[in-house]
């Protein structure tokens, strides 16, 4: 293990956006140290494809909370968001994303980033070559299924992965070129995809692979790998952030270090030239508060998350989501959102689908059946799942100010004041992911679905993509960062993560673009203080 | 008077039945109350005694002198929808942790463990659903081999 003792950059956060970043220094020569709240995994040994062994909220293995499982979760305060879903540990949340990793649509970007869409192509590209996306070749029977539904509902084929027109594509997705048939589904037999089906679960595809073979590009098998590679980056487990360490200079406040916590609870305090936060959207303005550094109103504001919604219907005959990758199919709708049809085991697809917020409603749609189902009428549904296809809707959800992050009153963990997270969707939100739901069920009803068995979650909004709480602009009233990344009101601090978006990017999955504008603010540190 | 055992088998019986009232097994032959006493108690030592007082209290509403061990799977279900609509917060959080949990209990993995956690045989869950667990991969899904 490296020791970097002095470290040019400090990074907060090794998940998707901070592993990126650490990489992209350390390779411009530059001593970087990244502290991760949660442990290094690995997947062979760890990931044991059991859905609540994996997910669940209080002790999986992904969860927000301490390595130690038998501890509890570090709490949150919430309201209008049930579920808040992130993961402590190298790699963060893209330890349990679908690896979906299209690009932000270019109009919204164009129109609220501060420098636009087109400055944006030549780091999408580096990461979209060092991961690498790779577009599948072979389609599981969901996503055929899907295909034809939206073929059948008129529904063109598109390629560009600038999107600029509705249309669906095969995914653009974060994992390596489907595998050979070989005579042992195990490596070094078998290299790359094994479309196991486990995305969401955790990725430890193909079995014996060693870490960076490891078929899903989540960034502990990545980005992280790399970054230790360089011989300049030190990444410390089991670290969490508490405070910003700033002090105060002729040309205003600059951060100088940070001080944590290790799984002892010792405290440490680590200088560095340069700190970067990527904690994610929910973390990083928490920190940023509990800090107590200065805000003039933009802190924590402007949560975008998709609210998610999704559909399910039966078909006459086996669709078997479970195998393939999670998403392989995408259907773009710049203005509203996007539609996938995804893989998920019986659990977790009854927790999305059957979990909602009405109670077992009826419809006022094209679907019979909406929200809550328990008793028989839950079995029946269970019973039918191998013949289950089910679509998510993803909508471009409006910024609203008022919809973020602050610290919790009266509840704390070990480290600081809890967050407290709200998120209520403006009445432009609503009309948008009802325009993708009738959508949703035209494709569902064009593949084949029986009517009758069309279903409707209801969800509730939820944290599986979060992004905004620390936008980008030029007016420090109205935005916490500067173009760069770099915080208006305190120098040499940087965010790499989701929080800088400035809007929900249209509604594609934000990962891609999180790390593509995590390497371009790698540029701007070196360009700023290194050149 | 139902012990916290017997009122939490009751709640999850009513979210997935089983014989009578339905013809699959269901968390009530899976004693789904082991699951779910566990999860509770690491959420907050007590709270299965909690809950089946706010089960039983709420039963009582309904109809008096009755526990909720007492009310028919509509009348529990009732109680659920009602608990899940509370105007107090954590009371709907409680809802819905019972819910997820009670689904977890049976379509999960728990069933299939044994003592040492180790997956030894099909969870209820597998058997109801068809699904034959996670897998290695799919080899029809894969890319022929060239040449």
């Amino acid at each position: 293990m490296v020791r970097v003792n002095m470290p040019d950059v400090l990074v907060v956060g090794c998940g998707g956006g901070g592993a990126v970043i650490a990489k992209e220094l350390a390779e411009a020569g530059l001593g970087v140290v990244a502290l991760e709240a949660g442990p290094w995994h690995d997947p062979q040994r760890d990931f044991t494809g059991l859905e609540w062994d994996m997910l669940n909220p209080i002790d999986a293995v992904f969860r927000w909370g301490p390595a130690d499982r038998t501890k509890p979760p570090w709490p949150r305060r919430r309201d209008g968001i049930p579920l808040l879903i992130s993961t402590a540990g190298v790699g963060g949340n893209t330890l349990h994303f679908g690896a979906n990793c299209p690009r932000g649509y270019p109009g919204p970007m164009e129109l609220d980033w501060p420098m636009g869409y087109a400055d944006m192509i030549p780091h999408y590209e580096k990461v979209e070559a060092t991961l690498p996306i790779v577009v599948p070749e072979i389609a599981s029977p969901k996503d055929q299924l899907f295909i034809h539904g939206c073929e059948k509902a008129g529904i063109d084929q598109i390629s560009a992965p600038d999107v600029m027109r509705a249309g669906w594509r095969m995914q653009p997705n974060a994992i390596l070129p489907i595998a050979e048939r070989a005579a042992e589904l195990r490596y070094p037999s078998t290299d790359g995809c094994t479309q196991c089906g486990q995305c969401i679960v955790g990725c430890r595809s193909p079995d014996y692979a060693p870490l960076e073979r490891t078929a899903k590009r989540s960034t502990n098998v990545s980005y992280a790998p790399l970054a230790m590679r360089t011989g300049r980056c030190e990444i410390r487990t089991g670290c969490f952030a508490t405070r910003i360490l700033t002090e105060q200079t002729r040309d205003g406040l600059r951060a100088r270090g940070v001080r944590y916590r290790d799984l002892d609870g010792r405290v440490f305090e680590q200088d560095a030239r340069i700190v970067v936060l990527a904690g994610g959207a929910i973390e990083t303005p928490r920190l940023w508060l509990s800090s107590e550094l200065p805000n003039t109103g933009a802190v924590g504001r402007n949560l975008t998350t998709h609210w998610f919604e999704y559909l399910s219907a039966e078909f006459p005959h086996q669709v078997e989501m479970y195998m393939g990758q999670t998403a392989m199919a995408r259907a773009d709708f710049p203005g509203y959102g996007f539609v996938e049809s995804q893989g998920l085991g019986p659990l977790t697809w009854a927790f999305v689908s059957f979990l909602g917020r009405s109670w077992n409603a009826g419809g006022e749609g094209p679907w019979t059946s909406k929200g809550r189902i328990i008793g028989s009428a839950l079995k029946r549904k269970m019973e039918a799942y191998r013949r289950t296809l089910m679509l998510v809707v993803c909508v471009d959800d409006e910024v609203d100010p008022s919809n973020g992050v602050s610290l919790a009153d009266g509840l704390a963990d070990e480290n600081n004041p809890a967050p407290f997270v709200r998120y209520h969707a403006t009445r432009t939100s609503v009309s948008r992911r009802e325009w993708l739901v009738d959508k949703a069920a035209e494709i569902l009803l064009g593949a084949g679905a029986i009517p009758e068995t069309l279903h409707r979650a209801d969800a509730s909004p939820s944290t599986v993509h979060m992004h905004g709480t620390m936008r980008m602009g030029t007016d420090p009233a109205t935005s916490v960062l500067d173009d760069g990344c770099e915080a208006h009101e305190v120098k040499r601090l940087f965010v790499a993560d989701t929080s800088p978006f400035p809007n929900g990017i249209g509604g594609p999955n934000p990962t891609l673009t999180a790390q593509a504008l995590a390497t371009r603010t790698a540029t701007k540190i070196v360009e700023r203080y290194f050149s | 008077m139902a012990t916290a055992e017997e009122t939490l088998r009751a709640l999850a019986e009513t979210v997935v039945p089983g014989p009578p009232h339905d013809d699959t097994l269901g968390a009530a032959e899976i004693e789904a109350e082991g699951f779910i006493v566990h999860y509770l108690e690491s959420v907050i030592p007590g709270l299965s005694d909690g809950v089946a007082t706010i089960l039983d209290g709420m039963a009582t509403e309904l109809r008096e002198g009755s526990s909720f061990v007492d009310l028919s799977l509509d009348e529990r279900a009732g109680v659920l929808q009602r608990l899940c609509e509370h105007e107090v917060q954590d009371l709907r959080e409680l809802g819905d942790l019972l819910l997820a949990l009670s689904f977890a209990s049976v379509y999960g993995e728990w069933s299939g463990l044994d003592a040492n956690g180790e997956l030894t045989r099909a969870p209820l869950g597998w058997e109801l659903t068809g699904w034959p667990g996670p897998a290695d991969g799919y080899p029809s899904l894969l890319r022929k081999r060239n040449g």
